[in-house]
């Protein structure tokens, strides 16, 4: 957890503002830099990725000359675009049908092994939905910041986390930086 | 974001799950009701709700219109989080525990908004529209647009009964099903899996209902199921027992309705097409959509219950 520049809880030394919600103290244990305009960056703790919204993300870092900030911080598995018959998944990603589908998984796969990223690739049992996969293997955790290119990412927020959803360029963006452009 | 507390106090029913609870949310706030804010579900329900329980409801915060949604730290989350794989251990552990503990909103924060619903009231839950918000209680009638006098509303319901093919004042009870999903990042933890199972037990999956699939949110979780039992259940009621996925949730597999379909569906979006082109969704908890396999439409899994 990450703990950077916070604002203070007592005010002059004598009048206390009113008590903090847990969404006031997660954004507080989290924010990195605010501006006057109220635009901020906060640092993200956990980022889980799928194969859907992650591949052009790979490909700016790529195109850049990037290299992810925090590999250890990013946790990645296939579930969108996987079959779920036991016919089809017995031989992995070679046997998916689908040739679109089969190009997504594969090329998460591709990302993931090129860049080192822990990956829970499609017959591994640790492999699942993102937001079942997160809480469940302990990679998402209370107190964290917790993105994911899905809008269902909230489901993490029950751990007593701040997560929430994010689009393809700002999966880059923290790729990149490890921060978060919000805003409170 | 602004801060939103939903509180909800009292005893749910038997037969009321998590997904019940977030989706009666839903219907008293709206879609847009949480836009703007950042939710957190505070309150005596909450406090008593298993951590799948939890995930369940702040999944669908999205779908109450708020991009984030938490519940505080206690002992329940702390039991869930130890010991997994990636969590903390030994000295960290108490480290993280005593930095977890302040989780929690301060007795005097201040909400921007505060939401309070009575957990003794909400009943099990069907929606009947394309949109989250238009849920009913299963012994609820299909909503008539004739009786509505915001046009707004009443062109959305009329296109919403068109689309979805039903009748105003049909009861829920009397909607036949084609096909029941139970599964989705909603609804795939062990916990969901058990509850359908459990009103699966001993029957069999209706004919007229063309297929009946259970896809575990994980291998850890269709691991756990299978240990305890729970395929073999399902199997033998005629259901199939897939391998996970997000699957039949958004249809970017061949996990799909074909056009006119109707699904009992433990998902989160009822949207028009969500599923397939053309099909039809009905968002319940996994003891509703595992009642509705049985029965061939939709029923009040307390009453099933009774006549076992």
């Amino acid at each position: 957890m990450q703990k950077i520049n916070w604002r203070p809880v007592f005010v002059s030394g004598e009048s206390r503002m009113a008590g903090l919600t847990l969404y006031d103290k997660l954004w507080r244990n989290h924010l990195v830099l605010e501006r006057d305009d109220g635009s901020a960056l906060i640092y993200i703790d956990r980022h889980i990725v799928h194969e859907v919204t992650s591949p052009q993300a790979f490909e700016g870092l790529r195109l850049a000359g990037r290299k992810p900030w925090r590999v250890d911080s990013i946790v990645a598995t296939p579930d969108h675009n996987v079959p779920t018959t036991q016919q089809e998944r017995a031989s992995g990603v070679d046997g998916i049908a689908d040739p679109i589908s089969k190009i997504q998984v594969q090329t998460l796969d591709d990302n993931c092994d090129e860049l080192g990223i822990l990956e829970f690739k499609i017959n591994d049992r640790r492999q699942g939905i993102v937001h079942v996969v997160g809480p469940e293997t302990g990679a998402c955790l209370p107190g964290m910041t917790i993105v994911c290119g899905d809008s269902h990412t909230s489901t993490n927020g029950a751990l007593g986390a701040l997560a929430f959803g994010i689009g393809t360029s700002e999966v880059e963006h923290v790729m990149a930086t490890q921060c978060l452009v919000a805003k409170k | 974001m602004k801060n939103m507390l939903v509180q909800v106090d009292g005893k749910l029913g038997a037969g009321v799950t998590p997904k019940d609870v977030v989706l009666a949310i839903i219907g008293e706030i709206g879609t847009a009701g949480g836009t703007g804010y950042a939710i957190e579900f505070g309150g005596e329900v909450f406090r008593n709700m298993s951590m799948e329980g939890r995930l369940t409801v702040c999944n669908m915060a999205i779908e109450a219109g708020a991009r984030a949604g938490m519940v505080a730290v206690d002992d329940i989350t702390l039991a869930y989080v130890k010991d997994k794989p990636f969590a903390p251990k030994d000295a960290l552990w108490n480290r993280a525990v005593a930095e977890w503990r302040d989780l929690h909103s301060d007795a005097d924060a201040q909400f921007d908004r505060v939401v309070r619903l009575d957990g003794a009231q909400i009943q099990p839950q069907v929606t009947w529209g394309t949109s989250p918000e238009m849920v009913l209680p299963v012994a609820g009638t299909v909503p008539d647009p004739a009786l509505e006098s915001d046009p707004v509303k009443k062109s959305s319901i009329a296109r919403a009964l068109e689309y979805m093919g039903l009748n105003a004042g049909q009861p829920i009870t009397e909607i036949p099903v084609d096909k029941v999903f139970i599964g989705s990042c909603t609804n795939s933890r062990i916990e969901d899996i058990r509850s359908a199972a459990e009103v699966v037990k001993g029957r069999r999956k209706s004919p007229s209902v063309a297929l009946a699939m259970v896809v575990p949110g994980s291998g850890e979780v269709k691991a756990q199921a299978e240990a305890e039992g729970l395929d073999a259940i399902f199997r033998a009621a005629g259901f199939e027992w897939r391998e996970p996925g997000c699957s039949m949730c958004l249809a970017m597999n061949a996990d799909r309705l074909e056009p006119g379909e109707r699904c009992a569906s433990t998902s989160n979006r009822n949207f028009e097409g969500r599923q397939g082109y053309g099909g039809r969704t009905h968002l319940v908890s996994p003891a509703m959509a595992a009642g509705a396999a049985i029965a061939g439409h939709f029923v009040d899994v307390r009453q099933l219950a009774e006549r076992q």
